[in-house]
């Protein structure tokens, strides 16, 4: 459990982004907030523009010029967003790296994997050629990777490799934390199970923190101690996999539960009706309220606040009481 | 080994040295004109010792008719043509090289510069290349050749700066669609310098239709080159086709019916044109796979069996 006395080794304080559209802004992300300390999984999950990307982004410093960042991300301590550009660049990719979501693209395809991986080496290290080779070497085979492959091109690996290879790119310069942006997406389930199992062992084994991006629960409760569920910019509910998905307090992790197909239940699969809020105009009361089956009145007008509860933090007036199977 | 249940696939995505290799001898048609081109520059190379004589030995009888001595006879002036054929293979060549190269330079660097900084750099680079589009191209070499003089270099400067700026646009469209890529936010992500995206990922990706767009171009340089001395305001230093065609008018080649003065040059022009046509649109097949599909190839009409209901394979 992450109820350590330690200073966290990363604190994300109140992160909003909104992005600066033509004529309005998209407040695509409002009030984020969570902390990791080393070995700590944390899930994401939420459906589609509902910010869990945009969150990676903003902590690796890769949003668009039209986007505005506020709140803090604290590393050690330091907050890596005060100082723009500059103050976030010694950190990328030595403290907070990524695993980006489709390996194949974050290969350019016309140089060697093993070039590649050596890249961070290279630019972070000021390492030689023949250093930045061994390192790459040792990496492959963290991942379970033949160190000769290294020297083959990225259409040469299959999909499975060729994530695995990306993480080992991402552990090059031995980040503290890991932030793994839907690593799983478009891998069959065998090589789904298998990445997600390496995952789990690179960051135990060298005591990285994670940040497992995913739309899919299950694949994130088999990672991650910790689940966050986004909706609409905001986290409507973090706590530990386990109770959430036995206990889910907030209506929106009910009804995400329930719409989760289990193959040997009778029961058909419940879709949640309605769609998402739109993000160009300011939300009054709870977003998930239109949608929400239990939603009063209160839930229309006044925008629900945090509230903690034991280890869990959940966003809702009307929040199911802890331990109560809904 | 990692066993993995989705195995090799057998895709040929291009290498590095792949497309190097595949955009000189992938195309039949490239491998043609480049032949050809290569034919002209080894000639031009031995001028001095293919030509019967030298170029400026003049004979007393103008337009005298191909006999052994003289393979294709002489001009209105008593001089011989093959010799001064070969000689303007060589001006030819040269210019046409070196002014494509003098476009590739300007060209490459604005395309670069404006398609991977965008924004404000793009706006402005790009609003002067549209300026230079626009402008008529032979009115500007006219006036650059009265005002800066008649010189070989200035004529290789002048062809290159008028076609520098189609290649800016082509260059920065390819530049945008690669920063796009996962892979460059990927090295940026790992806090490299703009510097190193654009030398180690962009240009790398970019260069071969550089390349291709050169080759095309340097038909266009030599084009520009005949026209430049044709209307007289070539180099008069130099022997080039261009010249030739104008010496063959001055002196009233047609009236005199001496066709062995006219066409030698204007069939040496054209078959050069050719090749470098040939040979650039050939690098652009290779380079396009949308051009090998029947329905989106401009130039090679092809009717592909449909596969499938929809149409695919």
């Amino acid at each position: 459990m992450t109820t350590s006395v330690t200073a966290p080794l990363l604190e994300v304080r109140d992160l909003g982004v909104d992005f600066d559209i033509g004529g309005g802004q998209l407040h695509a992300v409002r009030g984020v907030s969570f902390a990791l300390h080393a070995r700590d999984r944390l899930g994401i999950v939420g459906e589609s523009g509902c910010g869990k990307s945009t969150v990676v982004l903003a902590m690796m410093g890769l949003l668009p010029p039209n986007a505005e960042v506020s709140g803090q991300i604290l590393l050690n301590g330091v907050d890596i967003l005060a100082g723009g550009d500059s103050s976030m660049r010694p950190h990328r990719w030595c403290d907070i790296s990524m695993v980006f979501q489709g390996a194949m693209n974050a290969f350019n395809p016309v140089r060697t994997v093993g070039d590649q991986i050596a890249e961070p080496i290279r630019m972070h290290r000021k390492a030689s050629r023949r250093d930045a080779d061994d390192r790459v070497a040792e990496l492959l085979d963290m991942v379970g990777i033949p160190a000769a492959r290294a020297a083959r091109y990225p259409h040469e690996f299959s999909g499975g490799m060729r994530q695995r290879a990306a993480l080992a790119m991402a552990l090059a310069c031995g980040p503290k934390v890991l932030l793994a942006d839907e690593p799983t997406t478009a891998l069959d389930v065998i090589v789904q199970a298998e990445i997600l199992q390496l995952l789990r062992r690179v960051s135990d084994d060298l005591g990285v923190a994670l940040v497992f991006i995913s739309h899919d629960l299950p694949a994130v409760a088999q990672v991650t101690e910790r689940v966050a569920v986004m909706y609409a910019g905001r986290m409507v509910e973090e706590a530990p996999v386990a109770r959430l998905v036995s206990a889910p307090r907030h209506p929106y992790t009910a009804a995400l539960l329930a719409a989760i197909p289990r193959p040997r239940a009778a029961a058909t699969v419940r879709s949640i009706p309605g769609e998402p809020p739109r993000l160009d105009t300011p939300v009054v009361g709870c977003a998930f309220a239109p949608r929400c089956p239990s939603a009063a009145e209160v839930c229309r007008i006044t925008e629900p606040t945090n509230t903690v509860d034991g280890d869990a933090v959940v966003a809702c007036h009307c929040a199911t009481p802890a331990g109560l199977p809904r | 080994m990692v066993a993995s249940p989705s195995g090799e696939r057998a895709v040929s995505a291009p290498t590095r040295r792949g497309t190097a290799r595949r955009l000189v001898t992938g195309n039949r048609q490239t491998v043609a004109g480049l032949c050809a081109l290569g034919v002209f520059a080894v000639v031009a190379l031995l001028a001095p010792v293919i030509a019967p004589t030298p170029v400026n030995t003049g004979f007393s009888n103008g337009f005298a008719a191909p006999t052994a001595a003289h393979p294709l006879g002489l001009d209105g002036g008593g001089f011989d043509v093959l010799s001064r054929l070969v000689h303007g293979a060589q001006t030819s060549l040269l210019v046409g090289l070196i002014a494509a190269l003098v476009g590739m330079v300007i060209g490459g660097t604005v395309g670069f510069a404006a398609g991977y900084f965008g924004g404000r750099t793009d706006g402005v680079l790009m609003r002067i290349t549209d300026y230079f589009l626009v402008i008529p191209d032979i009115p500007l070499m006219i006036v650059a050749a009265a005002v800066f003089g008649q010189s070989l270099t200035n004529i290789m400067i002048v062809i290159g700066l008028v076609y520098w700026a189609s290649t800016a646009r082509l260059i920065r469209a390819q530049v945008m669609s690669v920063r796009q890529r996962t892979f460059v936010t990927r090295v940026e992500a790992m806090g490299a310098s703009p510097l190193f995206v654009l030398t180690r990922h962009v240009v790398p990706q970019v260069t071969p239709l550089l390349v291709a767009n050169t080759v095309l171009m340097v038909a266009n340089a030599i084009f520009a080159e005949t026209y430049i001395s044709f209307l007289g305001l070539g180099d008069p230093s130099v022997m080039s086709w261009g010249r030739m065609i104008q010496d063959a008018l001055d002196q009233g080649a047609v009236v005199a019916g001496a066709w062995w003065v006219v066409l030698p040059p204007g069939l040496a022009v054209t078959l050069v044109v050719l090749a470098a046509t040939i040979a650039g649109q050939g690098m652009e097949d290779t380079l396009n796979p949308r051009l090998k599909v029947g329905h989106l190839a401009v130039r090679r009409f092809r009717v592909r069996p449909l596969h499938g209901a929809l149409g695919r394979p």
